[in-house]
């Protein structure tokens, strides 16, 4: 079964994306902030990552940032409010973001692109 | 004898030194029974603290348990394999029975995560929110709230609506548009203009009170967010007396980049009210309404400073050679620093010889001139 972390402080939208990936067949690891995110990429194997941008104690930024020195190839999808921002886009996808979802956005259409990177 | 039976007889020794007189009698009865009021005011306090200190972290609790409720029952009934009306109805009968659906703190934790919910998805999602928030029984909890005789539950069950987009009660909402208090009438207004389908701009019409920057500032979010059509009468609109209305149908005007106003919105240029005519300035800019050029000019001396550097602003954007001479005469002359250094920044993009002038004689243009050509100070 492949994992995902998700990284997002909303629980209400961890809990449905979740649920959501769940049903796909996916593992699904929810942590709170950032310090449990870099954490649990170094302590624990997971096939995705899923960070929100706005999160406590670090940004999305710095986890694609953390994870990608860790093992450059576990693809990284990136959920931000700040989707109009372009910096935030193109920064995300500097440091090496697989995909950029602006909120608000569809879990279905979140589980399609996750089922897009982890079966190709 | 213990050390600490010691200090306590030392306190009552120094307490009953400090309360008896010289003559060895003791302070008056009165004092005594103040002093011991005293003490029990402070027990009583201390005890009350606890008590609301426990109550807050049993309602804390409470609170972080129905939220892991409310998460996993949303996640299954929005994605459940059974779509059915009976399996919704099902699940729904079944969470009421789990929870305190009855007390009004957890109708609130629950509208307030549907919000939330429609905040951050799009799609299916949001298209089953409603259904749960009717199944839920929520409805009559809201409209309770709008009902409510307190101003103040008025607005919650209003931003309730808003934010549902829940337009099932329009006439209930556009009656307190009239209301007499102004945070109530505000919200009242903002919700009607939220969730109206036909022509919700027209309430602005019958609108008798001011409005208040804040609310002209969310009401142009929703025009934007919603995409409202412009309203077919809205150049009628600058004939509204209320100077606060007239200045939000002149941003409308320049929202909808309604050019057949622009002969209305020049002769604003005249009106008595200074912030009227400040709006009017700043609408001639975006407009570009080039004929406004001559009034401009010779309505400036008149003109308090921050109107003449909206004025210069407008001048910079729509002005023709003569509006450069009237930049470079006004420089001349005694303005303040503001003045000359907006007329400059205007000078730099009207004049195609402002590089070439030199301005010798004077040191302060000469310094004016430099900040403006500056590149790192530039506006």
């Amino acid at each position: 079964m492949k994992s995902v972390l998700l990284i997002e402080d909303d629980k209400l939208i961890s809990s449905l994306v979740r649920f959501r990936l769940n049903k796909e067949g996916y593992h699904v690891t929810t942590v709170e902030d950032g310090i449990q995110g870099l954490d649990a990429i170094e302590n624990g194997h997971h096939d995705l990552i899923i960070t929100d941008v706005m999160i406590p104690y670090k940004n999305g930024i710095e986890i694609i940032n953390h994870s990608k020195k860790i093992n450059p190839k576990i693809p990284v999808i990136v959920l931000s409010s700040l989707g109009e921002e372009e910096a935030t886009v193109i920064k995300a996808f500097e440091m090496g973001a697989s995909d950029f979802i602006p909120k608000p956005f569809n879990p279905n259409e979140l589980s399609v692109r996750v089922n897009r990177l982890l079966r190709h | 004898m213990t050390y600490s039976s010691a200090y306590i007889l030392a306190a009552f020794s120094f307490v009953d030194e400090f309360i008896r007189f010289r003559d060895g009698s003791y302070l008056s009865h009165a004092l005594n029974v103040a002093l011991f009021v005293l003490l029990l005011s402070v027990v009583y306090l201390v005890f009350q603290l606890y008590i609301v200190r426990s109550r807050k972290f049993r309602s804390g609790s409470r609170r972080k348990i129905l939220q892991n409720k409310i998460n996993n029952f949303l996640s299954e009934l929005i994605f459940s394999d059974d779509q059915s009306e009976e399996g919704y109805d099902d699940q729904i009968s079944k969470f009421k029975k789990r929870v305190p659906i009855d007390k009004n703190w957890c109708k609130d934790l629950l509208i307030q995560n549907i919000i939330d919910l429609d905040r951050n998805f799009k799609g299916e999602v949001t298209s089953k929110l409603l259904s749960i928030y009717f199944k839920l029984g929520l409805q009559d909890y809201t409209l309770a709230l709008v009902k409510s005789p307190f101003w103040f539950y008025k607005t919650k069950g209003l931003y309730y609506w808003r934010e549902l987009k829940y337009g099932g009660k329009l006439s209930l909402v556009k009656k307190l548009i009239t209301s007499k208090n102004p945070n109530l009438r505000s919200s009242a207004l903002i919700t009607y203009i939220s969730l109206a389908e036909d022509g919700p701009l027209s309430v602005l019409e019958e609108y008798t009170e001011s409005i208040s920057l804040v609310e002209a500032l969310n009401i142009l979010e929703i025009i934007q967010r919603k995409k409202i059509k412009k309203p077919p009468n809205l150049a009628s609109w600058l004939n509204f007396k209320e100077p606060s209305q007239l200045i939000f149908a002149v941003k409308l005007i320049v929202y909808y980049n309604d050019l057949s106003s622009a002969d209305e919105v020049v002769k604003l240029l005249h009106a008595e009210n200074p912030k009227v005519r400040l709006a009017a300035f700043e609408a001639c800019r975006r407009l570009f309404l080039v004929e406004a050029e001559p009034i401009l000019r010779s309505r400036f001396a008149e003109e308090s400073e921050e109107n003449q550097l909206e004025i210069i602003k407008t001048l910079s954007e729509i002005g023709s050679e003569d509006a450069a001479t009237f930049l470079l005469d006004l420089i001349q002359s005694p303005q303040t620093s503001e003045v000359v250094i907006a007329s400059m920044y205007a000078l730099s993009s009207l004049d195609g010889d402002f590089e070439q002038r030199s301005f010798e004689s004077n040191e302060s243009l000469k310094a004016a001139k430099a900040h403006v050509l500056d590149p790192y100070l530039s506006e």
